[in-house]
């Protein structure tokens, strides 16, 4: 299975990587930084799941490069465009933030699991709350991609 | 929940039938089952008159009564809910149509009582609008004597106290009610009513906690059907959301509630049915029940839903609606003036009724006045006319009424204002604003006459408000417009029968009419802009409607371009979405196409979402055969100029274009931008000054990213050319020694050499034979090795410990990493002198109605914390940014500490055929250089690993404790972490970026403003003062060359950072004056001292900072932290910027005013 892993923090990512790994078997894993090169990995790569964060900044952050605006709701937004463009790929959200957005773009994290699954039924796999101190994602995530078709490892190495 | 249960013998018909039999029946229930749940279950099934008949019977079977019956009247607070069945045996749910029926009996049986509170409950509403908070209060004590508590009195309680300045707040009262009650259900629902009633908390918090709060698997474990209660009652966005069998399970649980909430349920039930349900879809045996609920209890919101079920008007006992025809028809005839007066003064007199708030207003609208009453009923007609007029402050007016709306929910003025501000708002919920209106309507009006299901019943609600009601002229106009007749000006001024004709043509479909007739509306009212506003806007409805698609941009523009907003109706989102679906490319290729997309998206109130627009603007392109705007300017005849204009101006901005994949980097997106307002300014020069503004925004942005770039690039610097003068001719003369006694040339090797140097300068070499037979060679390599380590190292011009402290530990770091938390609010300054740290008064205003211990608890725990990421901060400057040795630095993550296996390995590289000195220095610099790549690795992975774990270790350990001790800061703490985090893991970013090799400067020539540009942005931003704004000046511009940046730009943030260290408070007095004087540039900043600086003091110390700056005072001190920012100016100009020649004055005057001149000259440095 092709995972793509879209996230800009780099401590998020690398435990997003580690569980995955740890987890699963036969994955192939890609990770982009951003909305612009997690879209157009989605185009290129054709991955069967994706591994959304919500909040990212619209280009890649090189170096001392920005990275353009910062795009609060990202991570639906490149399901939008996935969507406008018809690309297959299914997608989980693992944000660490409850309330999103500022003014009439405020979202609480249970308005914006109703808009996904609204907007994009059979797309929107689900989301994950993730807090780095804590462990009840990894499970949640487990449950979610095993739904969407992972494998996982028969005897995945404890966690530490 | 279980399925319905079936008793093993039913009672005959017979007994039902016969009230003298009601005993006998009940008895044969309860023969037939022990489970009185069972028994209810049977009894709601049961008729009207049965259950009267039962009920009467019910004193003889005290158990079944407490059961069917519950608590109505808990005596005091400990009790409410105490019966609560919550979870304990079967509880068996009828259907919604059984429930709403069983709920009407039981409240029939308390008739006198629901009716006492209703009263009571409107005396309250209306003292708490009128501001009489005393008179609230006793009504509140009044019903308490008479009803005992309920959750409505909770939340009645704590309206109150929200609105009174004195104690007890409302945060206090509600901790002091919810320690008191007896189950988590009673607890939940008092802090989340407080938390609804604090002025402080937004509603979409209070919806996060809400939600959050009702998700918890523990209430719903702990009482069933709790959490769904919970929601009904104070959820206001999901009514639609409530399905018929929770409704059901919700009536079921009425048993659990005090009457007064009973009475609640029951009401809010029924509108929620009818506000989802009309026509068809109502049921059967709904109308019946409402007619006798209405009949029963004396309450609007039940007469307005029989009135929308069966077209039937009430009357009222009070004058109120006597006063409310008479406002509306004053109205409706054109006597603006004697409406407003009468509204007002009904305002005064009924507060609570929001019909006068709205007629008022629109009274106002006309008139072109400004409102006059007291406070609340003011601050409210503020924020409609705010709304209606669309100003601009008509979004934050609007998110105050949605506030107040949710505050007093269940209210009668609560319910209208939220079905006031539904009609206003795109609707999620797919609740009609009208049905919703019509449902809180406080007397019959003919606006009721819409909500109707059907033309005649809406005529014949008109008739009968022409006769009894008391509206003969606005009847009479809704029934002709509701009938498709153009009304006559006989019948009402002619602005007003216009009016009513557009908006029947447009109700009945004939949208070209309706057009016609606004556009002449329109014209009538001429200048009065508010007034002709909806006007305007039913005509773009109309234009649209039509497929005038260009008019009706062409409207649009018309209003944009006059500086005004325009508001779309909830009518337009569908054909906005057919378009979308099925327009074709006859439509896409309008330019009209992407800007009427835009106009909704950003009327919608979803102005930051743009994803529509931009899907609208490449069916828009694509339709051209184009990727990017500016690739239309070669066919810029085809399309219309102004509509042209305006897509160019407002539609292709960045946030838009952002979305395609088409642009690789925001300095792609920035020079299509720039292309674009090129295009723009070519086609409307008049707008010329606009686009050059914000042409040179973008570039001042492009610039000062070049800038930050070069400052951001890897810090990381060692003068290796001038280590190599440093070393002088002592160290040549050993090098040589050494080379000529390497392995291989069989030359002394057990002789040590030593140097001595004669008289006139000579060198003398000395060879020493040790006695002792070991590898000399190898000893000399390392002591030579380790002359150049330490040059690289510790020389205090060229090294790496004065490039760490100038470019890192110099306020760099503690800039970078301690942003984050402040932005984030979570830490605050400490005062230089006492160590202490401000109070974070953010945390202490949101917990302002918190105990004092609590807030004291609070203070110290952030306290804390700002120490402790301060003293990790610390740490990374003072320890692991350091050379290390075991003596000083035994934590610094620079180690050049190296093996003698591994100086062998390097010896062995330096060891060439090659004689010459140079290349083996440069091979010692190698590995050097090598060994700093490693240590520079070893520290990013410190900041990704070590560092960002402490951080965050910090942040939860803070989150934790702000929830433990004041549980009402969870959701924000929650946020500000989680928003800290991401800001960090960026700042921690950039940091690492720090930590490589300063290689060859990306930098292409530059110019003066670049730098003082830059300068000024990273001092706002690392000393946290975004209001920095010295006058500053540029005299005679020149190019320099892209390496030179990086030094300068430290030179001159040292003398503009010192600006800030010493003035302070007064740190705008600043001139900041940067001018080429032939081949000099010359820096001068100046600015006042603080008030309490000593004249004598700066005096004495302007000559000594002037020999630091020369080196004249012990050079080392520009590897130290403090008190070394001019021995730091030093070195810059010195090794850095290589100057030999250069002046720094330092003087203070008169005035007490700071000056300090830095002049370099410029051989060498320009482009």
């Amino acid at each position: 299975m092709k995972i793509l892993v879209v996230e800009d923090s780099e401590k998020k990512s690398e435990q997003l990587l580690a569980f995955l790994t740890r987890e699963f078997s036969n994955l192939v894993v890609a990770k982009r930084k951003s909305y612009n090169s997690g879209l157009a990995a989605v185009q290129n790569l054709s991955p069967d799941v994706i591994l959304l964060d919500m909040s990212m900044p619209t280009f890649d952050r090189s170096g001392p490069q920005t990275g353009g605006r910062t795009r609060y709701f990202a991570g639906r937004d490149v399901l939008r465009e996935i969507k406008r463009r018809k690309l297959p790929a299914r997608a989980i959200i693992v944000t660490q933030f409850d309330t999103f957005g500022e003014g009439t773009q405020h979202r609480t994290l249970h308005e914006l699991r109703a808009e996904l699954e609204r907007e994009f039924p059979g797309r929107y796999l689900g989301t994950v709350y993730y807090h780095p101190s804590r462990f009840d994602w990894k499970m949640k995530l487990k449950e979610l991609l095993e739904r969407a078709g992972a494998n996982p490892k028969t005897d995945p190495q404890t966690d530490s | 929940m279980s399925k319905r249960p079936k008793p093993s013998s039913q009672p005959s018909r017979e007994a039902k039938k016969n009230s003298l039999d009601a005993k006998r029946y009940l008895t044969q229930l309860l023969a037939s089952t022990s489970d009185h749940e069972q028994v209810l279950h049977s009894l709601k099934q049961e008729s009207w008159d049965v259950h009267r008949q039962v009920f009467d019977a019910l004193a003889a079977y005290p158990h079944l009564r407490r059961r069917i019956l519950g608590e109505p009247f808990p005596s005091d607070f400990e009790s409410l809910s105490a019966h609560t069945l919550g979870g304990a045996g079967n509880r068996y749910v009828a259907g919604l149509k059984e429930e709403l029926h069983w709920s009407l009996s039981v409240l029939r049986f308390h008739k006198e009582q629901v009716n006492a509170f209703l009263t009571r409950k409107r005396l309250f509403e209306r003292a708490l609008l009128a501001r009489d908070l005393h008179r609230a209060q006793s009504d509140l004590g009044e019903h308490f004597s008479q009803q005992g508590a309920s959750l409505w009195l909770i939340d009645a309680s704590l309206q109150v106290a929200s609105r009174t300045p004195a104690e007890p707040t409302n945060g206090l009262l509600a901790e002091h009610l919810a320690a008191k009650a007896c189950t988590g259900m009673v607890q939940a629902f008092t802090l989340l009513l407080s938390l609804r009633a604090e002025r402080l908390v937004s509603l979409t918090v209070f919806d996060s906690e809400l939600r959050r709060l009702t998700e918890l698997e523990r209430l719903e474990t702990e009482a069933p059907g709790t959490a769904f209660h919970v929601l009904f009652r104070l959820n206001r966005s999901s009514l639609t959301s409530f399905p018929d069998d929770m409704l059901s399970v919700n009536l079921d649980h009425d048993y659990d509630y005090a009457l007064a909430d009973r009475v609640q349920t029951f009401i809010k039930t029924i509108q929620v049915v009818l506000a989802r349900n009309s026509g068809e879809r109502i049921p059967f045996w709904l109308p019946p029940l409402v007619s006798r609920a209405s009949m029963l209890f004396e309450d609007e919101r039940l007469h307005a839903a029989h009135l929308l079920l069966s077209g039937a008007v009430w009357t009222r006992e009070d004058d109120l609606m006597s006063r409310l025809a008479g406002v509306i028809e004053r109205y409706t005839a054109g006597d603006y003036s004697e409406a407003a007066a009468l509204a007002r003064r009904s305002i005064l007199a009924d507060p609570d009724c929001f019909e006068f708030y709205e007629l008022y207003c629109a009274c106002l609208l006309r008139l072109r006045i400004l409102p006059d009453l007291p406070d609340a009923a003011q601050a409210i007609c503020e924020r409609l006319l705010s709304v209606e007029i669309r100003d601009r402050g008509a979004s934050d007016a609007l998110g105050k009424l949605a506030k107040s709306a949710v505050e007093l929910d269940a209210t009668r003025f609560g319910g209208r204002l939220e079905a006031w501000i539904r009609a206003r708002l795109p609707d999620s919920t797919g609740i009609d604003p009208i049905r919703w209106e019509a449902l809180h309507a406080t007397v019959p009006t003919p606006r009721s006459a819409l909500a109707l299901p059907s033309t005649s019943a809406a005529a014949k609600l008109l008739r009968e408000l022409q006769t009894v009601g008391g509206m003969p002229i606005t009847a009479e106009l809704f029934r002709k417009a509701i009938s498709g007749v153009r009304v006559s000006s006989a019948v009402a001024p002619e602005d007003r029968a216009l009016k009513y004709s557009a908006w029947s043509a447009e109700r009945r479909g004939d949208y070209k009419q309706a057009a016609e007739d606004y556009t002449h509306l329109i014209n009538i009212l001429g200048e009065n802009i508010e007034a002709a506003r909806f006007a305007r806007e039913a005509l773009y409805r109309c234009l649209v409607r039509i497929g005038e698609l260009p008019a009706a941009v062409d409207l649009v523009i018309t209003e944009l371009l006059s500086g005004e907003t325009i508001y779309f109706p909830a009518q337009i989102p569908p054909m906005v979405h057919r378009l979308q679906k099925s327009g074709g490319t006859a439509v896409w290729k309008l330019a009209a196409w992407p800007i009427l997309v835009y106009e909704h998206t950003r009327a919608s109130g979803v102005s930051g979402d743009n994803h529509e627009v931009y899907a609208a603007l490449v069916l828009f392109l694509s339709a051209h055969g184009a990727e990017r705007p500016s690739e239309l300017r070669t066919s810029e005849s085809v399309f219309p100029p102004r509509q042209l204009l305006y897509l160019l101006r407002f539609v292709c901005v960045p946030d838009v274009l952002d979305w395609s994949l088409e642009f690789t980097s925001p300095e792609d997106l920035d020079h299509e931008r720039i292309a674009i307002l090129d295009w723009l300014e070519s086609i409307d020069p008049e707008s010329g000054p606009v686009y050059e503004e914000e042409r040179a925004q973008i570039t001042r942005r492009i610039v000062l990213q070049k800038g930050l770039s070069e400052i951001n690039r890897g810090k990381i610097y060692v003068d290796t050319a001038g280590i190599k003068k440093e070393l002088g001719k002592q160290f040549i003369e050993r090098l040589l020694w050494y080379m000529r006694s390497r392995p291989g040339t069989g030359a002394f090797p057990d002789m040590v050499p030593s140097v001595q140097v004669a008289p006139g300068g000579r060198v003398i070499l000395h060879l020493t034979r040790s006695g002792i037979v070991r590898d000399d060679g190898f000893l000399l390599f390392r002591e030579l090795h380790h002359e150049v380590r330490n040059r690289f190292l510790w020389s205090d011009h060229c090294g790496l410990d004065s490039c760490l402290s100038v470019e890192l530990r110099h306020g760099n770091v503690s800039g970078q990493l301690r942003p984050p938390f402040e932005r984030a609010k979570l830490i605050t300054q400490r005062d230089a002198t006492e160590g202490r740290y401000a109070p974070n008064q953010f945390w202490l205003d949101l917990a302002t109605k918190a105990p004092d211990h609590i807030l004291g608890q609070l203070d110290w725990t952030f306290a804390s914390f700002a120490g402790r990421i301060d003293a990790l901060i610390e740490d990374v400057k003072d320890c692991w940014i350091r050379i290390r040795s075991t003596d000083h630095h035994p934590d610094g993550l620079f180690d050049y500490e190296f093996t003698d296996e591994e100086l062998r390995e390097v010896r062995s590289r330096a060891d060439t055929d090659d004689d010459s000195p140079a290349v083996f220095i440069t091979a010692i610099f190698d590995s050097l250089w090598q060994r700093t790549r490693k240590n520079l690795e070893a520290v990013k992975a410190a900041i990704r690993t070590r560092l960002t774990t402490e951080f965050y270790a910090a942040l939860t350990t803070l989150e934790s404790d702000v929830q433990t001790i004041y549980p009402r800061l969870a959701p924000p703490i929650r946020q500000h972490v989680a928003n800290c985090r991401t800001d960090l893991d960026e700042e921690l970013r950039v940091l690492e970026g720090w930590f490589a090799v300063d290689e060859v400067s990306a930098l292409s020539d530059y110019d003066l403003e670049l730098l003082l540009e830059t300068v000024l942005y990273r001092v706002r931003r690392l000393q946290g003062i975004e209001d920095f704004s010295p006058r500053t000046q540029i005299l005679g511009n020149i190019s320099l060359q892209g390496r030179t940046f990086r030094a300068l730009y430290n030179v001159l943030y040292l003398v503009v950072e010192n600006v800030i260290a010493h003035a302070r408070e007064r740190r705008n007095t600043a001139d900041i004056l940067i001018e080429v004087q032939g081949d000099t540039l010359r820096i001068h900043v100046g600015n006042d001292t603080k008030d309490e600086a000593c004249l004598e003091e700066l005096e004495r110390t302007a000559p000594e900072l002037e020999a630091k700056a020369q080196g004249g005072i012990g050079t080392s001190v520009v590897r130290q932290e403090g008190k070394s920012g001019y021995s730091k100016l030093g070195k810059l100009l010195r090794s850095d910027l290589q100057r030999a020649e250069y002046t720094v004055t330092v003087a203070v005057t008169e005035g007490k005013r700071f000056e300090v001149s830095v002049s370099i000259p410029l051989t060498g440095l320009c482009a």
